[in-house]
């Protein structure tokens, strides 16, 4: 039976009435019409869901909607300020670190997440970062510049 | 003073803010109101006939608003391999199966239901009635005499012969001072790109429908729709949104775009189909394996006297675009090195398995992989420097190869010496300790094709438009499809330079829809930045020629004197005499009153795509040529077999780099594609089951696998592409694999003769006491 | 892929873990969720009830003290525990291995209670619905009567491939489970195990996993472990090793050596143990206690590994975690 939750997405407030089995990736997508983070492999694998959930980098794709209320959701909509970019998502352009784009949601919250906590990272400790987001069209090189970047 | 004011700068691409904040608009993420999810049914047996489709109880379930099936759509079968000399029959697929499965993952029906839960509960009450018919699996076996036809037309199991023969191959290996034969076998790939194929849908009341789907080929999509759904060809309107990475997977026509379309006629509503990770890796194209036997005969000194290549392709269950794969296998082997003479036998076998097709490097891979091995065998074997009898060999400016390939600009050897440089090749080459090493390989491939496979006349290869806007910016309207390498902002720059702009920023990108934008071919065989690029350079040099004819007027000089740059046209020599590129757009309209629209367009030169010497293989297949070459250093873990490949000097010869920090982007992403091939990606079945349908099963390389890659770019101006520019997209794919596989010969005096290496492969051959050189 | 329709229950207490799976049959427990979510996406498991426990704070502690060792709560993220200062510190091989797992999104999502308790895989075992349609028979462990990995083997061969099991091993650290009555059980994580594919664990479908601990190793102390895996993120081991050493007065007190992704469980390994208590540890010495685990193992292979290069591999990691635990 449908549920009516509750939602705090970058800092708003968002209601939909769900089945308990619903994603918190679809409900996202689907419901909130947040359709920034992806779904690339459904299972776990590739990184393209990454949200942030109080404070840290998560999968959307495994999270239960359920499970995340009352939690503070951050996702990729929510990093531009007043019309100005996130400096990771700046330095992901100037940099050339988006090719098809399709993986750049998802790596942009892991990289948030990263420096959020670690706000000097070393090279190795930013590939660690994102090596749980997968990249098909950059080779990472572009990536990893624009999150080095990013913290200097 | 550069040069240029636009191109060959570092130009951040006009769609990376769009995708950095997620909302570029992926096939995935309409939400159109009342949209229905569509499902496929695929078949769950490798070969059967089709007895009977039972969609009555499905079409009872409470949501579901349409089921088709093979009944539903025409008999034109679709495909991409259309025009003459190739027969109709190479398009030997329905996007739902009519009366036989060929495959695991064939599609037999198709749902469509208020939510995704519905269609999934719908798919179970589709009944399908099977005669299970005995499958093939292994090429050995497809080929036996007797074994069972996947496809009437083509007996044996052959889907695709080609023999090349060119020059005197018996008498060159006569006349060969060292002959070597070796055997080489390459894997399965697939593209995996992060975006699986998805599209929406919305038919109208009208009889038309618009199409967003994840493709590179959208004016083919077009016409395979309407073939399949049985509506004219006008009313079909195919719009590509961003596309989340394609590499020649989604440059097929896949079932899913007339199955959607077929289902919001059907329903009257729009409907969105996204596959699955597992539907993507499992229904789609991959790239294909080979068999390689080859001969290459030399003279003392390494000179190339001939080649005799015979490949054998594992083609699975349809024919796909393959006509063209194992076309390319066998002529993209007349370059990087002159060959005087030459002999190619290839033959694609059928399969009960998924299909192969292009996948980025294509044709290029799997060839290059055996004769850039074999370079390094023949020069150890004749004591030779392995980057010289690489340089003796090479093609050069103003050469044309046995097979009519015209070498207009070649970096060949300027790529041996810069990436070979930059790796520390001197100090290092059979100088570094036991279990270290460093390899080099070359490639070559074509700035696109020279000719169209699908229409038999199209109105150019790749059409531009641009329109003036009162305020002195510009609209550029291209068919051309950027599916992340991008295009789009090349093609700006392109145009942008052309007029004059002081930047991109003055002109707008309109691009692929197949309703307002020119006809372009599509994202294949590297051929953007060459072809479109040239299309857009005349449509931008059309407009500054009048508005150079304007300001002439406005400066009362004359048109000769005047030069048209940084936005602004003025006299040569004395910048502070002249208009802005505004005044004169809006003096010509005052003028003139009528539109400013110009048409570029660019069709290969006539000494290309002279498709007569098709059937022998002697095509001049391509405008024009990139070059380049790779080297690699790797650490060999002798007590695990683990290879860590440290580093890519990637050279490649792009003849010009309009947007250099694009090309470097598209250098490491071709390193990276195919170092995941060299070391960890494959795609296995077992009997017709897909094993490595997930990501966690096909291994793509992460961040922390990757060695540093260094893109050097290579200059040669070429005479044919846009301001000197060839491909940068598809050759710096190809050396890698050899590179690498080079560097653990170095290393351990291992030679790698199949793909992917595993480090189970490194430590049976350590402990076969040290291998052979 | 959508998950299935379930019933989903949330308790907010130890107690009422237990009263709820007692009422609902065919119930169960997530917490990471990165392990049970795909496996129900995939159709392999489509429980009536989903118990989210993660709402139990209690559950989530990292707590050390000298006296009482280490106590995690099975609901401690990897993450936290990869990166906990006294675990990194003391009980270096647990740090390694949480932290090697998967992808940084998954160590922020899974837990530890999660990870010892992970079913084994197969090739076979981990497929969707679709693709289970057309086979003609289903292997031991979807409930079918073959084994594909071996063909005529009597049961399940699925391989264990959970990174933290042998490292807990190498350190003795102990389960507590909480059966169907309330009441707590502590038992060696040894014996958590049945070594057997079909059902690694002895949990009941009642019972549920509270915490781990861990004593405080005595002075002169290291750990280590060490995976090897075919990529350097995301991956399961395609071996592991774990070693424990404790040196004193120039020998080696006391040793924990165990393994995982070789069979049907993490597998403690007492022979190598004996070799190299009560020895100064010496690279022959190493080079012998790697052989012994060399002969012990008896792998089965796994898609493209072979069973030959998994007990090469052992041999290798074996001797290179001792080694980086006697440093």
């Amino acid at each position: 039976m449908k549920q009516l939750i509750e939602l705090k997405v970058n800092g708003e407030s968002y209601e939909a009435a769900i089945d308990p089995h619903r994603t918190l990736l679809e409900v996202l997508r689907e419901n909130v019409g947040m359709t920034g983070s992806k779904e690339g492999c459904d299972l776990g694998a590739c990184g393209a869901c990454t949200v942030i959930i109080d404070g840290k980098a998560v999968l959307a794709c495994l999270t239960l909607a359920l499970d995340a209320r009352g939690k503070e959701i951050t996702t990729i909509e929510g990093l531009a300020k007043d019309g100005k970019l996130h400096p990771l998502q700046q330095n992901f352009v100037d940099y050339g670190a988006i090719q098809c784009g399709f993986c750049t949601p998802g790596a942009i919250m892991s990289a948030k997440a990263l420096l959020d906590e670690n706000p000097k990272p070393t090279v190795a400790e930013i590939k660690r970062g994102v090596s749980g987001n997968l990249c098909r069209c950059t080779g990472y090189t572009k990536i990893i510049e624009a999150i080095e970047v990013t913290a200097k | 003073m550069d040069k240029y004011s636009i191109i060959g700068k570092r130009q951040v691409r006009t769609d990376s803010a769009v995708k950095a904040t997620g909302a570029a608009k992926f096939a995935g993420d309409f939400l159109l109101p009342g949209m229905l999810v569509g499902k496929i049914l695929r078949s769950p047996l490798p070969h059967a006939k089709i007895l009977n489709i039972d969609t009555s109880k499905a079409m009872k379930l409470k949501g579901v608003r349409a089921v088709a099936t093979g009944k539903d759509i025409t008999d034109v079968p679709h495909g991409i391999m259309r025009v003459d000399p190739l027969p109709p029959i190479l398009r030997d697929k329905y996007s739902l199966a009519k009366e036989r499965v060929r495959f695991i993952g064939d599609e037999v029906a198709a749902v469509a239901a208020i939510d995704e839960d519905t269609a999934m509960e719908a798919m179970e009450l589709i009944k399908v009635d099977y005669e299970e018919l005995p499958a093939v699996f292994d090429i050995w076996e497809s080929l036996k005499p007797g074994a069972i036809q996947i496809h009437e037309n083509f007996p044996g199991n052959i889907s695709t012969l080609t023999a090349f023969h060119h020059g005197d191959v018996d008498k060159a290996f006569a006349e060969s001072d060292y002959i070597l034969e070796d055997k080489y076998e390459t894997q399965r790939t697939h593209h995996s790109y992060i975006e699986p194929h998805a599209v929406t849908a919305e038919f109208y009341a009208s009889g038309e429908v618009t199409i967003w789907p994840s493709t590179q080929t959208p004016f083919y999509d077009k016409v395979c729709i309407a073939e399949t759904i049985g509506v004219p060809v006008n009313k079909v309107r195919v719009i590509k949104p961003h596309v989340g990475g394609g590499f020649g997977g989604k440059g097929d026509v896949h079932s899913l775009f007339p199955i959607s379309a077929l289902l919001s006629r059907m329903s009257g509503k729009p409907v969105q189909i996204s596959y699955t990770r597992e539907e993507d890796i499992v229904s789609t194209t991959r790239r294909h394996p080979t068999i390689i036997e080859q001969k290459i005969g030399v003279k003392k000194d390494g000179r190339i006297m001939g080649f005799d290549s015979k490949i054998l392709a594992d083609g699975g269950a349809y024919q796909g675009i393959s006509m063209v794969s194992i076309f390319v296998m066998a002529v993209f082997q007349h370059g990087p090195y002159k060959l005087p003479n030459y002999r190619c036998d290839a033959r694609r076998v059928y399969t009960n398995k998924p299909y192969c097709g292009a996948q980025r490097g294509h044709g290029g891979i799997q060839p290059r992989f055996v004769i850039e091995s074999m370079m390094d065998i023949i020069a150890e074997n004749l004591n030779l420097d392995p980057l010289e009898i690489r340089r003796i060999n090479g093609l050069h400016t103003g050469d044309i190869t046995l097979n009519k390939f015209r070498i207009r600009s070649c970096g060949h050897i300027e790529s041996i010496d810069r990436a070979a440089e930059d790796i520390g090749w001197k100090d290092k080459r059979k100088k570094l300790p036991e279990g270290k090493g460093v390899g080099l390989a070359c490639n070559f491939f074509a700035s696109g094709p020279g000719f169209s496979y699908f229409f038999t006349n199209p109105p150019s290869h790749s059409g531009v438009n641009i329109t003036a806007e009162e305020d002195g910016t510009f609209l550029l309207y291209t068919g051309s499809s950027d599916i992340g390498q991008g295009s789009e902002t090349a093609l700006a720059m392109i145009a942008a330079e052309a007029i004059g702009l002081s930047s991109i920023d003055q002109l707008k990108v309109i691009a692929a829809d197949t309703a307002t934008t020119p006809m372009d071919l599509g994202t294949y065989g590297s051929r953007l930045t060459t072809i479109a690029g040239n299309a857009a350079k005349m449509a931008g040099t059309k407009i500054k020629d009048e508005l150079v004819e304007t300001a002439a007027d406005m400066l009362e000089a004359n048109k000769e004197d005047l030069e048209s740059r940084d936005g602004r046209i003025y006299v040569k020599g004395n910048p502070e005499k002249g208009v802005t590129i505004r005044e004169a757009v809006q003096t010509r309209f005052q003028i003139k009153r009528i539109p400013l629209t110009t048409v570029g367009y660019y069709n290969p030169p006539a000494d290309t795509g002279d498709t007569s010497g098709f059937a022998e293989g002697k095509v001049s297949l391509s405008p024009t040529w990139s070059f380049g070459a790779h080297a690699a250093e790797v650490d060999v873990d002798k007590e695990t077999g683990v290879v860590k490949v440290n580093k890519v000097s990637a050279a490649h010869d792009c003849g010009f780099a309009i947007n250099p920090l694009a090309v470097e982007g598209q250098i490491e992403g071709c390193v990276s594609m195919t170092f995941g091939q060299a070391t960890c990606e494959e795609f296995r079945t077992e009997k017709g089951w897909t094993m490595t349908n997930s990501f966690l099963d096909y291994k793509l390389p992460t961040s922390e696998d990757m060695p540093d890659v260094i893109p050097i770019i290579v200059e040669s101006i070429d005479t044919e592409g846009p301001f000197g520019a060839k491909e940068a997209s598809e050759g710096a794919n190809i050396p890698t694999i050899p590179a690498i596989t080079n560097a653990i010969c170095d290393a351990i005096g291992f030679r790698v003769r199949d793909l992917p290496i595993n480090p189970e492969k490194i430590l049976r051959a350590l402990e076969k006491k040290g291998g052979e050189k | 892929m959508r998950l299935p329709k379930f019933e989903y229950l949330e308790p907010t207490n130890v107690k009422e873990i237990t009263s709820l799976l007692k009422k609902n049959a065919d119930a169960i427990l997530v917490a990471g969720g990165t392990d049970i979510l795909p496996k129900m996406k995939q159709r392999i498991v489509t429980p009536k009830f989903v118990i989210n426990v993660t709402k139990i704070e209690d559950l989530k502690k990292i707590e050390f003290g000298e006296k009482k060792g280490l106590i995690l709560g099975s609901l401690a993220t990897l993450d936290n525990i990869s990166k906990s200062k006294q675990v990194i510190e003391k009980f270096t091989a647990l740090a390694q291995a949480a932290g090697r797992i998967a992808s940084p999104q998954l160590r922020n999502m899974g837990t530890i209670g999660g990870n010892i308790s992970i079913e084994s895989m197969c090739m076979y075992f981990n497929q969707s619905h679709e693709w289970r349609k057309g086979r003609p028979h289903l292997c031991f462990k979807l409930g079918g009567d073959r084994c594909f990995v071996a063909k005529g083997s009597k049961e399940c061969l699925a391989l264990f491939q959970a990174d933290t099991p042998p490292a807990l091993i190498a350190l003795g650290a102990t389960v507590t489970i909480v059966g169907s009555t309330g009441k707590e059980k502590i038992i060696n994580i040894e014996d958590f195990y049945t070594q057997k594919s079909k059902k690694v664990n002895i949990l009941k479908p009642t019972d549920f996993v509270k915490q781990i601990h861990i004593p405080t190793p005595p002075k002169g102390t290291k750990s280590c472990y060490l995976k090897m895996a075919q990529r350097a993120a995301i991956d399961y081991p395609i071996a592991g090793a774990a070693a424990c050493i404790t040196i004193s007065g120039n020998k080696c007190k006391n040793a924990g050596i165990a393994v995982t992704s070789v069979g049907s469980g993490p597998l403690r390994l007492k022979e190598v143990e004996d070799i190299l208590i009560g020895n100064s540890i010496t690279d022959e010495l190493i080079a012998k206690a790697a052989d012994a685990a060399y002969e012990k193992i008896r792998p089965m292979p796994h898609f493209n590994i072979s069973a030959w290069y998994k007990r090469k591999l052992i041999r290798v990691l074996v001797k290179r975690s001792i080694k980086q635990a006697c440093i």
